[in-house]
Order: C-alpha cells, then structure tokens, then sequence
C-alpha cells in the first residue's frame, strides 16, 4: 500500500521540472519580413558560463566576438514557425518568460504588427510587460549591437526604452483594440557614441515610430518627438530647451507633465482642446534673466508655452494628415459621445481627422531655479 | 520482552519488602545484619559504628550525599554518652541540637533503607527499638549558575540546578506569596525521583493543577533521570513534531509563567523545568522581551516570526523556484544562478540536500564535541562546505547562501527543542517543493498549519491567541506592549484574577500646577 502510494507521488510529480540549465532564457527576440510572406524570427539568449558569474570559467567576451550572447535566427510561414526552427538549432528549450524588449523591424512593421504581435504574446511564457521597439531595418542590427555599458544589447534597449516612453507590449495591444487610438512605439537604430563612428554597435532611441492602425506611418523628427513625449506625458525627469532671445536658450527640467483632451464640440467637424499643463525647474540660464521679475518670468513662460505648443502642434498636424490619430482623440469621442461616435465617426474617422480643429492650451510654470545665470556687477 | 522484565522486577521488588518488613530490632547486631544484606555490594554506604557510653551505636548514610555530618559527630557522640543511648528520641535531638533541620524516628526497616538512600542519616544504637533519621541532605553538587542554553543580555544571570530544593528556593525567592504552591511527588520504582509541581493558588485553573497531577499519578516507570521523560509521558499528542511543553533552565521564566497561571513541574536531577501548557508563540519569545526596552523587542519579535518563515520554506521555495518556476526568478539574478550552476553536476534538488544534511551533520558534530574540537569543527565546516564544495563546482554558490540563510534564521528561535522541529520540517518542504514545486511547498505549509491549529496543550489551542483568535492577548504575542499597558493576564489560562495591575500606569510629566515647585 505504501509502495504503491509513493509511487503514485512519484510518478505525478516532477514532469514538468526543468532545470536552470536546460533553459536557453531569451531576453530580446526580433521579428522580421523575410519576403514572401515569410517571416524571419531572432532570438537573443545570454551565455550563463560567459556572462561572469561565480563558478563560472572566466569572462566572456573572448568568446565569438559577440558578447556572451548568442544570436540565432529562423525563418517559417509564421511567428511559431519561425520561432521552432530556431529551436531546432539549440540544445537548450527556449523559454520566453523572461523577454524583456520586442524589437520588430522597420519592414514588418509596415506590412502590420498585429498579427505577429498576437502570436508572440498569445503563449503563456510570453510577459505583456515586455518593451516593444521598432527597429531601424532588420530587427537583426539591434539584436547584434554591443553596447560597450551593458553586457548585451537586450539589457541596453530595456534601460532604455524604459527611459524613453516605457511603451509595453500591453499598452501597444490595448491601443490596438481601441477604437480611435493608433499605437506609438519606440524606434531604435544602431549608432556610434560618437558622430564620426560609422561602424558604431552602440543603441540609440530618440525617435518614434507612428502608426495608423497597425501599420507604420511614419518616423518622427526631433521635433515631433518632443511633440509626442508631451503628449505620452512622459517628459518628467527629462529636460526642455527653448530659446528665449536669439541665441539664448534656457533648459527646463521637467517636473510635471499632464495632457488632458477635451471635446469642445461645434461645427461640423469635432473640435477638441488639449490642456497640457507643465511645471518644472530652471537648470540652465544661458541669458541671464532675472526670473525672480514678474516681467520677465511673464516673457520667459510665454516663449517656453510656444514652443512646447509648436512641439505638440506639429506632430499633431504630421500624423493626423496621415489619418494616424496618436492623441486618442476618437477614443475621447468613443468614451464620452458614444452615441455621435457610433453614428457619426466611427466608420471614416481616418478621412475626419485631418480636419479636426484641436486647440493646444499650454500652462507652464517654472517652480524653482538651480541656475539665476550670471549676476553682473552694478 | 518488556512484559518479562517487570514481572522480575515486580518479583524483586516483592522479595525486598519482604524481607525489611521487619521492625526495628533491640539487637542492633541484628539490624545491622539484615541492613548490610540489604546493600550488599553498595560500597557507597557508610556504617558507621561508634560507641555511645557503653552502648554500639552505627550511623548509616550515602558517602558523598551528606554534609554537615562531619561536624555534627563530635557534638552527637557527646549527647548520646550523657543519654545512654535509651532515651534518646527525636525530640531531645531537636531540642539539643539546633543545627539538625528535621529529625524523625521510625521503627520499620525498609523506611531507614529509603531514608539512607533519600541522603539522610539514620542513626541506630543497641538497645533501643526504632531508628533516628535526621536530615543531612548535601554534598557536593552544581551550584547556581548561569544557565548556558538561555543566555540574556539584560536579565538575571541565576539558573537553576540539579537539587530541586535549590530550584524551589529560586522561584519562591521571585514569588514571595503563600499562594505559591509546591505540590511533591515522586516518581521511579527505582530512582525514587523527587517531583514539584508548582503553582499560584487562584491564577493556575484547579482544572489544570487536577490535570498535571492526574497525568503525572499515571506514570509508573522505573526510572526518571530527566524532565524530558516526564514531558513525554504527560504531553497531549505524543506524535506530533512540535513540543507542547515548554523548559526553561531560568527561575524568572519560570515565575513569571507561573504568574500567568501556568504550571511547572520540577524534577530533582535536571535544571531543566517544565513549564505547561504551552503555545506555540511562546517558543518564540525570551524573558529578555520583557526586560529591555518594548520598541527593539516588537521589532525583534516580528523578526523572529519572519525567520521562523525563512527557516522552514526557504529551502524548499529555492528548489521549487529554480526547477519549475524560473519566471519568478528577477533576470539578473537568474542568469548569475544559472552561471553558478553550469558546471555543477547535480540536480537543484539533490544539490540543495547535500547542503542542508552537511549542515545539519556539522551543528550536530559542533554540539557534541568537546568544545575546543566543536570549533575546529565549525572551521572546518565553513571551509570546506563554504569554499572548498564551491570551487570544487559540486555545490554552486547560491546553494550555500541559501542554506546558511537559512541555518541564522533557525538560530533565531529563542527555544532550541521549537528550532529542532521547524528544522526537520523543512525536509519535506524541500521534497515537496522538488516534486510539485510551489504548489507542494504551499501544500506542505498548509498541513503544517492545519495541524498546529489543531494541536493542543493542556487543553489550551496551541496556536492561540491567532486561533482562536483573541484580540486582547494579541499584546504579547507577535508584538511585546509596554509594561503599563500589560493590564490583564491572558484569559486563556487565568480565568477568575485577571486584573495584573492597576489601569493608567503609563508614566507622564506631572501637570500644570500639581507637581509645580514646592516653594
């Protein structure tokens, strides 16, 4: 009776135990076109015996030229696969559940996301709470960057998607079932640490890559870039500049970012006003001004106003042109007139939006000076 | 087999009553005779034969067991040559001499054989029919100490000894009341073990003190040498893991238990008290909770809970964590055990076995060595396991963090026989982990607390005062509360006085215009 109740433990237990070792943990994985409906998937796995650890025989780096990462790669008709050939080629079962950054390439992400993004994430491993990127290119260049910081690229990309707009996968999903809201995502390319180095493999995220549905529409500028942080609401801790005289720039650290939109109705085309409210400290004061003078600060607010406004303005105008309504302004409409918005917008929302009216209202504050600038003597 | 050896002993035992069933005899010879065929081969026992005026008179006693004898002949001899040894009795022994604390006379044999071996003297002289038995209780023994298995910082540095009349002295010098009671019994065929019960009349329940006593009245055994027979012949679930009585070796422990209507049984051979009934959360507390200040003493209280939790699922959480639920695990952290463990040629669990058993064959092999060869040991120990397992790549590094971790944290338990269980218990958290991963240690955790709610001691739940769960007595459970705010006894064990002191005792400055200047 014993024996045979032992083994009854025995045998039900322990089938699904895996050990450390025999799991290849991805951290980043790339999705690709490979043409002809076809799909190239990549895989990002660190080298525990090279990754430095105790125990471990000596530091990586040494060992392929590539960091102590492997990358492999494999092609199929879909996601799955493509991911299954890249299985055949390892020793190690990979296991995505700790996936922090998604990068898709530029090609893909043209041709739709949806699908591929859904067949990532659909697997019980896989995190929403993974980073999503789009890369500049094939996802590949990213993947096989070395950033000299960190110790793989996977890592460098998670600091720094997180730091940009820390836009999951989750949010990217959820804006992808919102009517009236079309996702952002982060858009990454490979670079040097400094201009002249062409054959750099360090990371840089500074753009965005806006889509309309889940198509890529376009990448931003500079300048929309900042549009589009104000917007996310994601330039706290990050710093502004603004020029208040010709020549005289004056740089904002930003402590509080808030976009609220709101319908202000009227018309024939729905009209919204965006009030972005802004507050922040002044850190660099390259004119010398004396905000402390109700005068000046009045000046100095109102130049910084204009600019954040032109930053949103522009971004605002680029993407509804394209149909792509980043805001989430149909959502808005989606949410509080529900009615109108089934009747109404709903079917040819993309062709309403270039002429939707959205007035900016920007109130900015400077709260408090690290920097008064230069004090001339008198 | 067992059946055997007590119908011998009965029979011996029948034999022996038989034979000093006899009064004392007018020839001493005689009595001598039959006393020395008694403790035949006892080369400890004295008879010692002197003259009283022209009368023999012996004196038996245990060699080693008495103390004042020496002195006392001299002036005893001389009485007996005034008295002629006829009318001697155990009146004019008490008058005469003051330094004596008790004298008694009998006039059976077997009494003066219990007497001799109790470690008093008996004295016999020729021509007179009964024996005088005179206390002389002494001899070489420990004296009080401090106790080495529950050291404090701050607190009373007595403990107690094997002479249980030493050990009811320490206590009653901390209860100076008539209401301490100290029942006696003994127990052992053949040890003849002094036993104390100890209480405060109107505190301790009647129910409970009829309880002990009718536990202890059930033991009938040869020997006790120890109080830990008498704990396991008297504890409520003789299979359970846990311990339901509580042992102390410290006096102040021990009173200030019996002042919250406990009971403390006492054995003559041990400093180790019984204490009863017992919860669970009292093995988690030190008299030193109450003595230093409350703020450290409800961190460390808490602490301790959190360590009791370290020492009995870490084990078991670490191989469930890293055999089947890796995605738990932050990145960073997983990808260094990973590192650690590439080159180790073991299963996790395995891995971890290795650990916790050598770690638990070094405490062991610490404990009983001779203390200077312990600590060799311990280096030994720390070395090899420590350094020595890891760059050899059989154990990986995380491993002995975690079983070390674990060995603090059952350190942590203030009461050594709670730490022996929650350490043995994490044994099968481990398999359990190993087998069904978090799911079996949860499964594991759960049965353990099922049977602890189920358990009791005395009569009393054993996990009370968290269940049943008791708002009022939550004060010193998990958390110590300041002394004036300690107004009631736990009404689990007192039920009628249950008033400790008067309300509003918590100090403050004096007010406005009270305590203001005197001029």
């Amino acid at each position: 009776m014993i024996a045979v109740f032992s083994l009854i433990i025995c045998l039900t237990g322990c089938w699904d135990r895996t050990e450390i070792n025999d799991n290849a943990f991805v951290v980043t994985s790339g999705m690709d076109k490979a043409g002809n409906e076809k799909y190239r998937y990549t895989v990002q796995v660190p080298l525990p015996s090279s990754m430095g650890g105790a125990g471990s025989s000596g530091g990586g780096g040494g060992t392929s030229g590539e960091g102590p990462v492997l990358i492999a790669q494999g092609t199929g008709k879909n996601i799955r696969e493509s991911m299954e050939d890249v299985q055949l080629r390892l020793s190690r079962k990979l296991y995505f559940a700790h996936r922090r950054v998604l990068v898709i390439g530029e090609d893909l992400a043209k041709e739709g996301i949806s699908k591929s993004l859904r067949a990532v994430v659909i697997q019980p491993e896989s995190r929403l709470s993974t980073l999503l990127l789009i890369s500049k290119g094939d996802s590949i260049q990213v993947l096989k960057a070395q950033p000299r910081m960190e110790q793989y690229s996977g890592e460098a990309l998670r600091e720094m998607a997180k730091a940009m707009a820390n836009k999951t996968v989750k949010d990217t999903l959820l804006d992808l079932d919102r009517p009236g809201k079309d996702p952002v995502i982060p858009f990454v390319n490979v670079t040097g640490l400094i201009k002249e180095d062409k054959k750099g493999k360090e990371l840089e995220i500074e753009k965005f890559a806006v889509f309309k549905g889940d198509k890529l529409s376009f990448i931003t500028n500079i300048k929309e870039t900042q549009g589009i942080l104000w917007l996310l609401e994601k330039m706290k801790k990050k710093s502004f500049t603004f020029s208040v005289s010709k020549n005289n720039e004056m740089t904002i650290k930003i402590l509080e970012n808030q976009v609220k939109p709101q319908y202000t109705g009227n018309g024939a085309n729905p009209s919204f006003k965006l009030k972005v409210r802004v507050t922040g400290i002044l850190i660099e004061n390259e004119a010398n001004l004396r905000i402390e003078d109700p005068k000046t600060y009045q000046l100095v607010k109102r130049k910084m106003e204009q600019e954040i406004k032109q930053n949103i303005q522009s971004v605002i105008k680029h993407a509804h042109s394209k149909g792509a309504d980043i805001v989430g302004l149909g959502w808005e409409l989606y949410k509080k007139r529900h009615q109108k918005w089934q009747k109404q917008w709903k079917n040819d929302w993309e062709q309403t939006l270039p002429h939707v009216n959205v007035f900016i209202d920007v109130d900015a504050d400077i709260q408090r000076i690290t920097n008064s600038g230069e004090w001339k003597k008198e | 087999m067992k059946k055997l050896l007590r119908k011998k002993s009965a029979k011996n035992q029948a034999l022996v009553s038989d034979e000093t069933n006899k009064n004392v005899d007018t020839n001493i010879m005689e009595n001598i005779e039959i006393l020395k065929a008694l403790f035949k081969d006892c080369s400890d026992i004295v008879f010692r034969p002197f003259l009283a005026g022209r009368k023999k008179a012996y004196l038996l006693f245990v060699d080693g067991f008495i103390n004042t004898l020496a002195v006392e002949l001299n002036g005893l001899r001389q009485l007996l040559d005034e008295l002629q040894g006829e009318r001697i009795t155990a009146e004019i022994l008490k008058e005469k001499m003051i330094s004596i604390s008790s004298v008694n006379e009998t006039t059976e044999l077997d009494e003066v054989v219990s007497n001799v071996l109790k470690g008093n003297t008996v004295l016999l002289v020729d021509g007179v029919s009964k024996a005088i038995i005179f206390d002389s209780k002494g001899g070489d023994r420990r004296t009080v100490s401090e106790p080495t298995t529950e050291s404090v910082v701050r607190g009373p540095r007595e403990g107690f000894t094997e002479v249980i009349r030493t050990n009811t002295a320490l206590v009653r010098h901390k209860i100076r009341s008539n209401r301490l009671k100290i029942l006696a019994r003994e127990i052992g065929e053949e040890t003849k073990t002094q036993i104390a019960i100890l209480y405060v009349e109107g505190l301790a329940a009647p129910e409970l003190v009829k309880e002990v006593l009718s536990r202890l009245d059930r033991i009938k055994t040869d020997s006790i040498l120890e109080s830990g027979y008498i704990e396991e012949f008297i504890e409520d679930s003789p299979w359970s893991m846990f311990p339901q009585i509580q042992n102390t070796e410290r006096p102040d422990t021990v009173a200030a238990n019996l002042l919250e209507g406990r009971v403390a049984i006492m054995v003559d051979g041990t400093p180790f008290v019984l204490i009863m009934p017992a919860t669970f959360w009292q093995f988690f507390q030190s008299s030193e909770d109450y003595y230093g200040r409350y703020h450290i003493y409800v961190f460390l209280r808490l602490l301790r809970v959190f360590f009791l939790f370290i020492a009995l699922t870490l084990p078991g959480i670490y191989v469930a964590v890293t055999t089947y639920h890796q995605e738990m695990i932050p990145t960073s952290l997983l990808f260094s055990i990973a590192a650690s463990r590439e080159a180790i040629p073991f299963p996790m669990f395995v891995e971890a076995l290795i650990m916790e058993v050598s770690f638990e064959a070094l405490r062991e092999a610490g404990v009983r060595l001779p203390q200077v060869v312990g600590q060799a040991v311990g280096i030994l120990g720390a070395l090899v396991i420590g350094t020595a397992a890891v760059e050899a790549g059989i154990v990986s590094a995380p491993t002995v963090i975690i079983v070390s971790i674990t060995g603090i944290a059952s350190f942590t338990i203030p009461r050594f026989n709670m730490s022996i269980s929650i350490r043995m218990l994490r044994f099968p958290l481990m398999i359990l982990g190993a087998m069904f991963g978090f799911y079996g240690v949860i499964l594991g955790f759960l049965l353990i607390l099922t049977h602890l709610c189920k358990l009791r001691s005395f009569g009393i739940p054993y996990f009370w005062p968290l269940a049943p769960i008791s708002f009022k007595s939550l004060k010193d459970v998990l958390i110590r509360v300041p002394w004036w705010a300690m107004n009631r006894r736990p009404d689990q064990f007192v039920k009628e006085d249950q008033k400790r002191q008067v309300d509003h005792l918590m100090p403050s400055p004096p007010k406005m215009g009270e305590g203001g200047d005197p001029s």
